[in-house]
């Protein structure tokens, strides 16, 4: 196989690969914006939670309502519950959106060792105005993987710190949600998405 | 091609933590790497594994390396300014893994305890994913707020070590041991061997005690033991507690945790006892993941004894040390040591079982000791071949560790200075030694009582007395330097020697002269040392002197006009002055049933055993450590008969010395002696002068040889040359002897009288 047959052959497959990854992309970001109002109603919840802690109902006109205390704890712990629920099934979409794009990204990368001893390395870093090298796309690919990665693991570990015993820590869980995403804010894969459109027109 | 160099550059920001190291496309052909491909970059302070990737400028000479996957020793502030070439860089194989055995480094304890297992796995599955490892190599987890895993060191890959593996999703991860930073960071410290050298058998003890209820708790377990969890290092100071406990630590890789007292006290009330209990509680806390040692340094200042002090908080301190100690569970393996140089003067309380298990009682270093410690420290000293250490460990004697240490930093500053001034010679040799010596004292003989500087004194200096120096040579001088000789006659060391005779015969200028010629720690005590206006005092003072000399063997201590010292009981009528006191302590010190405990030097000696594989040096050596354990006492006095008589029985002044005035030949030689300095003319007979001053004692003749020096300058003037006949003729007129005829007869009595009983 020649050389230009080579690179004409990883175009094709990151082409293909970038296509998924705007698909995978999309998935992504409703996932992201689904959490969102879960975790304000959770840390709404905490706020309950913690406003039935402070006030003791013999001395509020409710007292005349029996069990009224446990009944209403019972109903937040199953509101909390259920919200959870709901967001572990985001954070599981998060997963798989990951490890499709693991999967697609592993699968150029296998392409480009089989060509490897074919490619000369002129080959790899040539770029024109219009192209990327072959070389950056590899790296915007590992990059994304690993941005994808990044974040799963972030909002994994957030939902793993949630602990009814702290319950001023749940009600910032909005806050450090924000904070998660401003964090990757630079959205490299919507970048490099665009850096690599001239691949639509090949 | 292989003198192409590198430089390194700060990473970018976005390269950080992709474990990616950019290099220009010339070295990556040189090296035939592929995109992504492992390297192993060595650096000075350890290696690094990287995958390659070119630099976007694809500018050749440059370097950029993520640390993520690093061996232990590196650091990134290393790094800066650094040039390497290309075969610093070494392309690895690479292959996915099936399985890795990891060791979990955690922030912190409370979040070890926190998360659980199965949630740790899944976090460092995630954290290791797609990264390329090698065997003993540490990957640092990515600062994600919530993460508790600080970093992950790899303990064994499935293949070889050489190559790279790339953790895949389906990579098997077994996390063997989970540690929390400070430990990790405690194992990985420097572990250079801090050598404490003449305490092996000591420091094995102590290593055993700390180790075994780590190592196997089980068999202690059902045993039924609870293990020894104290110790009490009792010293003199300098003699090495501190450095024994470091270096014990550092071999077991245990954790020490000092306490100060300084660090403990605090302002408000109460809150000295918090400072204690938060250290218990960190102890307890690191010592749930090894060994970990209390160090308590000085406890005599943070634990004096209640009764006697008046201040309350100390004693609160001491009440809250007693109950921590006892609190210590069995469910931790803490050790609690401490160290003090005056255990008397501590609480009582603490020195029982349960809480100061053990006492050890390291004393001032034993001559071998002393060899071995010299050893030790001019082992990486650049010393000439005529240092002999045996030798300069013999004249060492009361020297601990610290004076040693001294010693040779002293003997490293002579040559220096030497070295300065001449040529380019750099090796220490026995001369630098010497004038260190001089310099450098002893630091427990710094607040000595009996402690003298003198004018060393030659046995050639003292003229006639030829039996006597004989005499004084045998019982003082053979025992230290003929102890094979001693010890094969069945002979011991005499305890105690008594020197009288008529005043100014030269008893002290004799024991002057002993002490020159033995290098042996040489105490003078006089009665003003001793009498003191209080209660006590006196005999006080008596047994410190006593208790300093031990501490320094081969000593002798000299008492001078003995009979003013002590009275005597059969003679004085009272009997309950203090000379009868210090009178009894003598006769205690002398003859006692035995030293303190406290007082205990070296180790047990193995004299039968040990050297028979041992050469002659050696076992000299052990001899003269056997023989020369006691302090002598040389006592002088011009007035035997007012000795109590228990002092001179054998055992105590075993040997009695009868020091003669000068006979005609004595004379001469004291003459010629003294006028060594003077000018004396031709026509002076000094056989003559000899046989004129008969009953001169030395100290006369000398008196007399000054007079006539000052007669001569009398009659001729300043501008006078030499001393004649006339002079000393003159001068013999107006200088009388001292000593009467019924002196002597008086001492000749006593002497023949000796020698019948």
């Amino acid at each position: 196989m020649s050389e230009r047959s080579a690179i004409l052959v990883l175009h094709q497959s990151l082409q293909k690969c970038f296509q998924a990854i705007q698909q995978q992309q999309e998935a992504w970001q409703t996932a992201l914006t689904d959490c969102k109002p879960l975790l304000s109603s959770l840390s709404n919840l905490a706020e309950q939670m913690q406003a039935c802690q402070k006030v003791t109902f013999a001395h509020t006109p409710l007292r005349g309502f029996p069990d009224l205390e446990e009944q209403l704890k019972y109903k937040q712990h199953c509101a909390a519950e259920s919200l959870l629920e709901e967001l572990g099934g985001k954070v599981a979409d998060l997963q798989k959106v990951r490890d499709a794009v693991s999967g697609y990204v592993g699968t150029v990368f296998q392409l480009y060792e089989q060509h490897a001893d074919v490619l000369g390395f002129e080959a790899l870093v040539q770029h024109t105005a219009l192209i990327p090298s072959l070389a950056d796309m590899l790296e915007w690919l590992h990059d994304i993987e690993r941005y994808y990665r990044h974040v799963y693991l972030e909002s994994k570990l957030l939902l793993l710190q949630i602990r009814y015993e702290n319950l001023p820590d749940m009600q910032t869980l909005p806050q450090s949600w924000e904070r998660i995403l401003e964090h990757n804010s630079r959205n490299m894969v919507q970048d490099t998405l665009l850096k690599v459109s001239f691949l639509e027109t090949l | 091609m292989a003198a192409v160099l590198l430089k390194l550059l700060p990473l970018d920001p976005g390269d950080e933590g992709t474990q990616r190291c950019r290099m220009g496309p010339a070295t990556l052909s040189t090296l035939g790497a592929r995109l992504g491909s492992p390297l192993r970059i060595t650096v000075p302070g350890g290696c690094c594994l990287c995958t390659a990737w070119p630099r976007n400028d694809l500018a050749d000479g440059y370097l950029q390396l993520d640390l993520k996957c690093k061996t232990s020793g590196l650091a990134a502030s290393k790094l800066k300014g650094l040039v390497l070439s290309v075969s610093h860089l070494k392309l690895l194989a690479c292959h996915g893994l099936r399985k890795v055995t990891v060791k979990v480094v955690l922030k912190n304890l409370a979040l070890k305890k926190s998360t659980p297992e199965a949630t740790l796995q899944e976090i460092v599955k995630e954290l290791m994913r797609n990264v390329y490892v090698s065997l003993h190599h540490v990957v640092t987890a990515a600062p994600i707020p919530g993460n508790p895993v600080v970093c992950v060191e790899i303990l064994a890959v499935d293949a070889s070590t050489e190559q790279a593996g790339l953790i895949a999703p389906k990579t098997n991860i077994n996390i063997k041991e989970v540690v929390t930073l400070e430990w990790y960071r405690h194992l990985s410290k420097d572990t250079a061997k801090i050598s404490a050298a003449g305490m092996d058998d000591l420091g094995s003890s102590l290593k055993e005690m700390i180790v075994l209820p780590f190592h196997f708790p089980k068999t202690f377990k059902k045993l039924g033991l609870s293990v020894p969890r104290g110790v009490l290092l009792v010293g003199p100071p300098g003699v090495g507690k501190t450095l024994l406990i470091k270096a014990v630590a550092r071999e077991v890789g245990a954790y020490l945790l000092c306490i100060s007292g300084p660090a403990i006290y605090g302002s408000r009330p109460g809150e000295s006892e918090e400072n204690l209990r938060r250290v218990f509680e960190q102890g307890r806390e690191l010592s749930s993941e090894g060994p970990t040692i209390l160090f308590i340094d000085e406890i005599d200042s943070l634990c004096p004894k209640r009764g006697s002090s008046n201040s309350i908080p100390e004693n609160r301190i001491v009440a809250q040390l007693l109950t921590l100690m006892d609190g210590i569970g069995s469910e931790n393996e803490m050790v609690v040591m401490a160290a003090t140089n005056r255990p008397d003067a501590l609480d009582p309380a603490l020195r029982r079982h349960g809480r100061f298990d053990r006492e050890v009682i390291i004393g001032t270093p034993t001559l071998k000791q002393r060899r071995s410690i010299l050893q030790l420290i001019t082992s990486n000293m650049p010393i000439s071949t005529d240092v002999d250490l045996i030798n300069l460990a013999e004249m060492t004697t009361g020297y601990v560790g610290a004076d040693l240490t001294a010693l040779c930093r002293e003997a490293a500053m002579q040559a220096v200075l030497h070295s300065c001034l001449d040529s380019v010679r750099t090796l220490i040799n026995m001369a630098d030694f010497r004038e260190a010596f001089k310099k450098i004292q002893p630091s427990s003989f710094r607040s000595s009582v009996g402690l003298t500087d003198f004018k060393p004194v030659t046995w050639e200096q003292i003229g006639g007395l030829e039996d006597v120096k004989l005499k004084l040579k045998q019982s003082i001088e053979w025992p230290m330097k003929f102890p094979q000789a001693f010890v094969r006659m069945g002979l011991s060391q005499p305890k105690g020697i008594l020197l009288y005779g008529p005043p100014g015969c030269a008893k002290t200028t004799l024991v002057k002269a002993v002490a020159t010629s033995c290098h042996c720690s040489f105490l003078s005590v006089s009665g003003a040392d001793l009498f003191s206006p209080y209660v006590g005092d006196s005999e006080k003072i008596l047994s410190q002197v006593f208790r300093q000399a031990r501490a320094h063997t081969p000593a002798i201590i000299f008492l001078d006009e003995i009979d003013s010292i002590l009275g005597s009981r059969s003679a004085c009528k009272t009997g309950h002055g203090a000379p009868e006191k210090v009178l009894s302590v003598l006769l205690n010190e002398l003859d006692g049933v035995g030293i303190k405990v406290t007082e205990r030097r070296g180790n047990k000696l193995q004299l039968e055993g040990d050297c028979q594989e041992q050469n002659e040096k050696e076992r000299q050596i052990a001899f003269q450590e056997v023989l020369n354990k006691d302090v002598m006492i040389v006592a002088a006095t011009n007035r035997p008969d007012k000795l109590d008589d228990a002092l001179l029985r054998p055992g105590r002044l075993d040997k009695i010395i009868y020091i003669p005035p000068p006979d005609q030949k004595g004379r001469l030689s004291i003459l010629k002696i003294c006028t060594e300095k003077i000018p004396i003319d031709s026509d002076v007979s000094l056989e003559h002068l000899a046989v004129q001053t008969k009953l001169f004692s030395g100290a006369d003749i000398e008196n007399l040889c000054k007079e006539a020096a000052l007669q001569a300058l009398q009659e001729n003037g300043l501008e006078a040359t030499s001393v004649k006949h006339e002079h000393f003729v003159k001068s013999l007129k107006t200088v009388k002897p001292s000593l009467t005829l019924t002196d002597l007869d008086f001492y000749e009595k006593l002497f023949n009288k000796e020698v019948s009983s």
